[in-house]
């Protein structure tokens, strides 16, 4: 199957900064995909290239095997949601909707037939004669999403499209979005800085980080296995423990990795068992990425175990993270799933990887 | 991450376009008048500098200046204190009447001020009446009369920046200040005055370039006392047109460095941005104060209104009848008869209002569009545009005038100069680009508070560029358009330093003819203009003004 929409080796630099460096994607009929990444990463440059209100200085944009690279926002007829909705203050919530339809010269009749239709889907019916500046912010998204539907369009195009709304009205919104988008069927490209934003909106997410793309893939995949450690670090919470490589590995092989090595000599090193993300050799200085949930907190003598102190509970609701200084590593606080008895602050603890979880993943480090 | 963002569809083309009209009537009637200036070396300079004459008209319009910034500030400031800072019964609409000199023409003013308080005013009539004297008292006349009526009509400049910047001051600033033991003395002088700086340098910039480039009071109160202004009008008049652009590009010279000095001190100014509450108002408590304020405030307003009302009782003063009474014998409203069926007397009002309104109509097109455009361009390109808008604004009114009669009184038209001096368009043309600075500004500073993003949403919704300017982008930036369309209409309505240096007989404006009806005597004539000019001046505001709110 080709791509509905195709990026491909997309560049764009502002004067020195480069924001978008050989940004290539490609998008199926009907999909929701969310760039997510935070600010500076080059997502809402990606999302300005797409709506051509900015020109890609490499690279080419494709709908359906056609090349649009070279046409501008008014020849493109894509919808596009904005992040402050920028939705017309002269003009009442129907004026608004029809704002496009005018443009391209529907007959009259049709125009207040698809007002209608528009407002209706979002759940508007009667406010077509409101001002804009008379409902409240959950609507005025609204709004902006039935303008940008209601000539058509052929991609619909989300910048932050819910990050004004307070977070209990995001929750539900976001569903609405989803299904709203969902029942027309449009292929839509979400840009976010929110990771549940992403998660749920988007069938993919797409993860960009200083203009680079460092995976795409649903959420599961990029939680499970993240191919690069911004990902890994980006993406839920994490520990990263430097170890060593104890013997080759091929990307995706099993590789099991040296912990607290160069420690103190009344700590004994162990061995955790993970993942390589990128080939490794024997003895080679790695990056072990490991979830709260792969972890336990153990007795003392249990093999893989290693010493710490306990220094306090990270609480979220359904389940509690326990913060463990460890002896081995002092400059870091992992994070350990806790089922059991919470210590008591300051008591000695030991960290040892559990079953069932994500395995651990191996990064080769970054130079510094 | 911050990308430059450009509405969509910028063109070069457009740019290019607007770039060379505004160089076209702004920068090279100006440019020719410094070539033909020097045409064939400086000798006209050296003329310059040899004659007496011409230093002391140097010297006085920069002391005038000078002076009348002083003598605003001494005015304005207390003024401004008075009516923000403090809360008396009718502080309100006093505080508003006393911005009320602003709207007055220039040319009205000064006729209002002479039947006020000339030497046979109603001020020197009732003192000569009272120590029963022979001769009038005084004579109202020279640089004394010029201060006086500068210091009536600019301290509003003082007062208006002043007041708006206490009203930004952030009470809780001088709350720390008094928190940390400093006096009220020394939290005026170290807190209060630096925030204040910016504002008097804004209104000290205003009084100085409007002052250096007045023309109607040394005009009609000069009589030997001869300034750079009047200097190139009557040079031009005797046909020494070499000897007025000299004049002419030396009065822009000293314009343009008293405009950069004031900008560059104006540099560095640190003010506190203005999220704190302003200060509460000092409450006048006690009823002997509180009835010294009111007295003092409405005895100040009613100066303020004396020159428009003694204008309107002249204007009732049949000519002729009025001799050595102390009030006027007999009033009528036979110069209001004569002015509406006089075709002659007519013509002027006629002239004045299609002028105006056509030159208005032009100025905020070309501001709107030059405004787009310098946003747009941004960077270099865009400063240079604003400049240019700017440029009429710097360049005192008898200057420019004498570029555009330097320009356009030749006939070439590759060199894009044609023979419009004499005909009816070179002075809507003129009150247009001296208009431009008013309309430009509004139009820049309306396009600046408008979120990029509505342009964008318009384009993605498939409006062109035509669709998005009107549909979109003129309706949000009305409101500041309007503001400015009010007082670019009474500039041009009112204007007198232009259209005399520009004026046909038959294209004559109204202040022309306030000029000649004086000339010959007929001060009922004379005010009844002025008493029209001010009340279309006031309808235009009021009219705009609730444009605006709407």
């Amino acid at each position: 199957m080709s791509a509905y929409l195709e990026l491909r080796g997309l560049h764009k630099s502002f004067g020195e900064t480069r924001v978008l460096e050989d940004l290539s994607l490609e998008i199926g009929d009907g999909e929701i995909l969310a760039l997510l990444g935070l600010s500076g990463s080059g997502k809402t440059t990606a999302l300005r290239l797409l709506a051509g209100f900015e020109k890609p200085d490499a690279g080419e944009i494709k709908l359906e095997d056609r090349d649009i690279t070279a046409l501008g926002p008014v020849e493109r007829g894509f919808g596009m949601v904005f992040q402050h909705y920028a939705l017309f203050p002269h003009l009442s919530v129907g004026q608004n909707v029809a704002f496009g339809l005018e443009a391209r010269k529907w007959a009259k009749a049709k125009i207040e037939a698809r007002v209608e239709e528009m407002l209706e889907l979002v759940d508007l019916s009667g406010y077509g004669d409101r001002k804009v500046s008379a409902i409240s912010g959950g609507q005025q998204q609204r709004v902006a999403l039935a303008r940008a539907l209601a000539p058509e369009p052929t991609l619909l195009l989300l910048d932050e499209p819910l990050s004004n709304l307070d977070p209990a009205l995001r929750e539900k919104t976001r569903s609405e979005l989803r299904s709203a988008v969902k029942r027309i069927g449009i292929t839509t490209v979400l840009v976010t800085h929110e990771q549940e934003e992403a998660f749920h909106v988007g069938d993919r997410v797409a993860v960009l980080n200083r203009g680079h793309l460092e995976q795409v893939g649903a959420a599961t995949e990029l939680y499970r296995n993240p191919k690069t450690p911004f990902v890994a670090g980006f993406i839920g919470r994490s520990t990263t423990l430097r170890g060593t490589a104890e013997g080759p590995a091929a990307p995706e092989g099993e590789v099991w990795v040296r912990l607290g090595a160069s420690a103190s000599l009344d700590q004994p090193s162990v061995s955790w068992e993970a993942r390589a993300a990128a080939p490794a050799e024997a003895g080679a200085e790695v990056d072990l990425v490991v979830r709260p949930e792969s972890l336990v907190l153990t007795e003392a003598g249990r093999p893989g175990g290693l010493e710490g102190r306990f220094l306090g509970v990270r609480f979220t609701g359904a389940l509690s993270y326990a913060r463990v200084e460890l002896v081995a590593f002092p400059d870091r606080v992992a994070e350990v799933l806790l089922d059991g008895d919470t210590p008591a602050s300051g008591q000695r603890v030991w960290v040892a990887p559990r079953g069932g979880g994500p395995v651990p993943r191996v990064f080769t480090p970054e130079p510094v | 991450m911050s990308s430059p963002r450009r509405p969509a569809g910028a063109s070069l083309g457009a740019a290019l376009a607007i770039a060379v009209v505004l160089l076209w009537l702004v920068g090279y009637p100006l440019l020719l008048t410094v070539v033909e200036a020097v045409d064939g070396g400086f000798h006209h300079f050296q003329e310059f500098a040899e004659r007496p004459g011409e230093w002391r008209a140097l010297f006085n319009s920069l002391w005038i200046s000078l002076a009348s910034v002083a003598l605003a500030a001494i005015v304005g400031v207390p003024l401004a204190f008075v009516f923000e800072r403090t809360d008396f019964p009718g502080r309100r609409v006093l505080g508003a009447l006393m911005a009320l000199p602003v709207a007055l023409p220039p040319l009205v003013g000064v006729i209002a001020f002479i039947f006020l308080y000339g030497e046979s005013g109603f001020l020197s009539r009732l003192v000569q009446q009272v120590l029963s004297l022979e001769k009038p008292p005084w004579r109202l006349g020279g640089a004394g009369a010029i201060l006086l009526v500068h210091t009536y009509s600019m301290y509003v400049y003082f007062y208006l920046f002043v007041r708006a910047a206490l009203v930004r001051l952030d009470g809780s600033m001088l709350e720390a200040a008094a928190s940390l033991g400093a006096s009220r003395r020394r939290t005026f002088f170290k807190v209060i005055l630096p925030q204040l700086r910016p504002a008097l340098l804004g209104a000290g910039l205003l009084t100085f370039m409007t002052s250096l480039g007045s023309f109607s009071a040394p005009y009609i109160f000069g009589g030997g006392f001869r300034v750079m202004t009047t200097q190139i009008v009557a040079s031009k008049a005797n046909g020494q047109l070499q000897l007025a652009q000299v004049e002419a590009v030396i009065l822009a010279s000293l314009a343009l460095l008293g405009l950069w000095v004031i900008r560059r001190l104006q540099g560095e100014d640190a003010v506190a941005s203005a999220h704190g509450i302003a200060p509460e108002r000092r409450a006048v408590k006690s009823p002997a104060a509180r009835a010294g304020f009111a007295v003092v405030g409405w005895g100040l307003a009613i100066l303020m209104l004396l020159p428009h009302l003694t204008l309107l009782l002249i204007s009732f003063v049949p000519i002729g009848t009025w001799t050595v009474e102390l009030l006027p014998p007999e009033l009528s409203l036979v110069n209001y008869r004569d002015l509406f069926s006089d075709p002659e007397r007519l013509r002027p009002m006629v002239n004045s209002l299609w002028m105006a309104s056509v030159a208005t109509a032009g100025a905020l097109l070309l501001g709107l569009l030059a405004a787009r455009q310098s946003i747009r361009s941004g960077g270099r390109t865009g400063a240079a545009l604003e400049g240019l808008v700017a440029l009429p604004w710097a360049i005192p009114g008898t200057v420019f005038a004498l570029a555009l009669a330097t320009a356009f009184s030749v006939d070439a038209p590759w060199l894009l100069r044609f023979l419009w001096v004499g005909t009816p368009i070179i002075l809507p043309l003129a009150y247009l680009l001296r208009c431009l600075p008013i309309t430009g500004r509004s139009a820049i500073a309306g396009l600046r508070r408008l979120d990029p993003a509505l342009e964008e949403a318009a384009a993605s919704l498939g409006a062109g560029a035509l669709r998005r300017f009107w549909r979109v982008v003129v309706p949000l930036v009305r409101p500041a358009l309007v503001a400015g369309l009010g007082l670019a209409f009474i500039t041009a309505l009112g204007d007198f330093v232009t259209s005399i240096v520009l004026y046909t007989f038959t294209t004559r404006p109204i202040s022309i003819e306030i000029a000649s009806a004086l000339r010959v005597q007929e001060f009922g004539i004379a005010a009844a203009y002025g008493v029209l000019l001010m009340i279309l001046s006031a309808a235009a505001f009021l009219v705009w003004g609730r444009g605006e709110s709407a």
